[in-house]
């Protein structure tokens, strides 16, 4: 569900730093670098991740005036990735295994040509397979450091902080309710009654967990 | 403590925050009084996940056109659950919002972003940012006065009274 159309979900963060004054230089190299490339399956990548254009998705070669909204700049990563239908590769594995028992007319074959038939049948199977692509895209206000992407799952979350700490050498927190409570609280200087606050009891009666005992009981 | 532990074992004001939420726009039945701002309604519609840490049946949820006004959401938390998720409806002003809040991660799903379709790509995705912002800006500004509430032991007293009684009007005991 993306920033530029629809509805949209998503996860805020803030970025810890600012952009460099000459981001405008920086940036562009940066993002060429780590921009989106196929698999490279003869070397073995079965997956790939970089970023391409939010409003033309196949562009790799990003200009920044393209993507700088205003205060906003925005990105789009793309997540590239060959799956192998298991059953599929067993039954093409046996079957080429069986080839080469009865070229070599020999009952066994060693650990290491099983290895390699392994190798070349996923690398052949690969190679004829089309990746699966996912796309998320991000919105980073480079004035106010706070940051929205598309995507909640905490792996694809954490793997998206590395690839941007990679990218922009810039870290993020996601602003979950205790980072956020944080700042509010150093804002209100209430610090020390966040460190102790424990979970309150909006319920008048007075729940004891079921391991120890009864369900509930009366106050 | 370190943070991501601290993180994991305040995870619980997410899930108070929508609890309050709930309960003040169902006990006062209009906006919520923002203190130098303009008064904002919150509704919560169609679904509510309510979650307890413990019990035999950790996990409910209701689906309905007013969830929060059901007597079920009052007899989950009344059992000692809070609410985990919920599709909330926001207004200020002549602007308008739905979208689904995850209490313990502060994720937001399906927002409907209140922006006009079918404009350049530019301007489109300028307001659409406009609008979010304005949206996350907002439900800071609500987290903030839960938490400015939450971190004071006595008015929050008051506050946890008020809900308490409005969970269980009668003010009767458990079977």
């Amino acid at each position: 569900m993306p920033i530029t159309m629809g509805s949209l979900s998503c996860r805020l963060f803030r970025v810890d730093g600012k952009p460099s004054a000459n981001f405008r230089d920086t940036f562009p190299k940066q993002i060429h670098r780590y921009r989106y490339q196929p698999p490279r399956v003869d070397d073995g990548e079965m997956r790939s991740i970089g970023w391409v254009n939010p409003r033309r998705i196949l562009q790799t070669d990003i200009d920044l005036d393209q993507v700088l909204m205003g205060e906003w700049l925005t990105l789009a990563l793309r997540i590239d990735k060959i799956a192998l239908n298991s059953r599929l590769f067993k039954a093409r594995l046996y079957e080429v295994m069986d080839q080469v028992r009865k070229e070599k007319h020999r009952d066994r074959l060693s650990r290491d040509e099983r290895s390699a038939i392994q190798n070349q049948v996923q690398l052949e199977m690969a190679r004829k397979q089309t990746p699966s692509t996912i796309i998320h895209e991000m919105a980073w206000n480079l004035k106010d450091s706070t940051l929205i992407f598309t995507g909640t799952s905490d792996k694809l979350c954490l793997e998206f902080q590395e690839f941007f700490n990679e990218t922009f050498d810039l870290a993020m927190e996601p602003l979950c309710p205790f980072i956020r409570a944080d700042k509010a609280s150093q804002k209100l200087k209430l610090g020390r009654e966040l460190l102790a606050v424990q979970p309150a009891a909006f319920s008048p009666r007075t729940i004891i967990p079921v391991a120890l005992g009864h369900a509930e009981e009366g106050e | 403590m370190g943070l991501l532990e601290q993180i994991e074992q305040k995870a619980f004001l997410g899930t108070e925050f929508l609890t309050w939420l709930w309960a003040r726009s169902e006990m006062d039945e209009g906006p919520i009084e923002i203190e130098g701002d303009e008064s904002i309604e919150v509704e919560f519609l169609k679904t509510m996940t309510f979650e307890a840490q413990y019990g035999e049946a950790t996990v409910q949820s209701l689906k309905g056109e007013a969830p929060g006004a059901a007597a079920e959401a009052r007899a989950a938390v009344l059992e000692g659950k809070t609410v985990k998720r919920a599709k909330i409806k926001v207004v200020q002003s002549e602007m308008e919002w739905t979208f689904s809040l995850r209490g313990d991660t502060f994720d937001f799903g399906s927002i409907a972003i209140p922006a006009p379709k079918g404009l350049p790509f530019d301007e489109g995705t300028g307001l659409r940012l406009d609008a979010l912002e304005r949206l996350f800006a907002l439900m800071n500004t609500l987290f903030e006065t839960f938490l400015a509430l939450r971190l004071d032991e006595d008015r929050w007293a008051d506050e946890l009274a008020r809900i308490r009684q409005f969970v269980e009007p009668s003010g009767g005991v458990a079977d």
